[in-house]
């Protein structure tokens, strides 16, 4: 299963395509995810396709304050870790 | 600051008739309680109105106080079935104030009143409150973590109504876990904005911080499959009657409600919502 960070980097990329419906410009870990037109309804929507592609639940309160790519990636990461312990 | 009156009124006005055709006989607009597989919902209500009586240790005599009375379902029922001695009902909404007067049922009393700013000459021996906490704090108060202080300040309220040693029956939807996907996060935002503006539905561990310092929860039981069978029924009757609310009141308020009810079931069934019944006893 995909877990280093630049796959999971690539693996977000595909998945806000697939959801947004549109091409992105190329974007870091540090790009804030509402600065690519991802709003509040479709970051959830990429939430739930990480835990769908992973079998990991990510618990709401670590959804708040979610700002830019790495935080969101911080949190499928910890899920992850979580799954496997 | 939760719902306005004039939010409020969007939720409970749309008329008395209208809700008649979908809600038990006695107009509960609350999740009822299924003890038995078979049981109707107007048994079921019966069931609900039973525990929280319980759970508030309503007793013959006694005077309560119910917050956000609805159409009196409670009160009637504390009145005619735990011979209570007095039950005072508070709602925001006229519509229903009116109808409870209309049923002129012995030793119960209502007003149009907001919990703010109720006053009461004389305490109560008991509180009941059936879903009305979720129109306290307004969805912005919840995100901005308002919510809590606005909760904790009902509760003492509640205390301060109260007389030492009183019980507290408390029933609330809880809000557990937000949807994944997009039509179904749509659906609970055309709810929370369309039918109930101005509220949001708790989070359970928000309640437990809240009652304190004011009261002690003695029991709590969660019935998510009851509220997923209640808005079952309620929507089955909704569509029943689809051509006489048609007539009367349009296709956009039928088409809003069925939205509204559908979205509830598929909620309690997906675990986004649940709900709660709480004994409380005042902390004195």
């Amino acid at each position: 299963m995909t877990t280093n960070r630049t796959e999971l980097l690539t693996l977000f990329h595909k998945m806000a395509t697939e959801i947004a419906e549109k091409e992105f410009p190329p974007f870091t870990e540090q790009t804030v995810i509402s600065d690519l037109g991802i709003d509040s309804l479709a970051m959830l929507e990429l939430v739930g396709a990480m835990e769908r592609h992973f079998e990991i639940r990510i618990p709401d309160e670590q959804l708040v304050g979610i700002t830019t790519v790495n935080d969101l990636l911080a949190v499928v990461e910890k899920g992850i870790a979580a799954a496997r312990a | 600051m939760g719902s306005t009156q004039d939010q409020v009124e969007v939720s409970y006005d749309v008329g008395n008739e209208f809700f008649r055709l979908w809600l038990d006989e006695r107009m509960n607009y609350t999740s009822a309680v299924y003890l038995h597989p078979n049981e109707t919902l107007e048994q079921a209500q019966l069931n609900k109105l039973r525990i929280l009586s319980e759970y508030a240790h309503v007793q013959p005599g006694c005077s309560v106080i119910d917050i956000g009375c609805g159409w009196g379902a409670n009160l009637e029922f504390m009145s005619l079935e735990r011979k209570v001695g007095r039950a005072h009902g508070i709602t925001l909404s006229t519509e229903q104030w009116t109808e409870i007067t209309r049923r002129k049922i012995p030793n119960v009393t209502a007003e149009v009143r907001d919990y703010k700013e109720f006053k009461p000459a004389e305490k109560f021996d008991a509180a009941t409150c059936i879903c009305m906490m979720e129109h306290i704090a307004s969805p912005e108060e919840a995100r901005s973590g308002k919510h809590i202080d606005l909760y904790r300040d009902f509760f003492r309220r509640v205390h301060s109504w109260t007389k030492p040693g009183a019980y507290f029956g408390l029933q609330t939807i809880l809000r557990n876990r937000m949807p994944r996907n997009k039509k179904d996060i749509e659906d609970i935002g055309h709810a929370t904005y369309v039918i109930f503006p101005g509220g949001i539905t708790e989070r359970m561990e928000d309640i437990v911080i809240a009652v304190n310092p004011y009261w002690e929860v003695m029991e709590m039981k969660t019935r998510r499959e009851d509220y997923g069978r209640t808005t079952g029924e309620w929507l089955k009757r909704l569509r029943d009657h689809k051509t006489e609310i048609l007539a009367k009141w349009g296709q956009k308020v039928f088409d809003d409600y069925d939205r509204y009810l559908s979205t509830c079931v598929n909620a309690f069934d997906k675990h986004y919502q649940s709900l709660a019944q709480w004994s409380l006893r005042r902390i004195d």
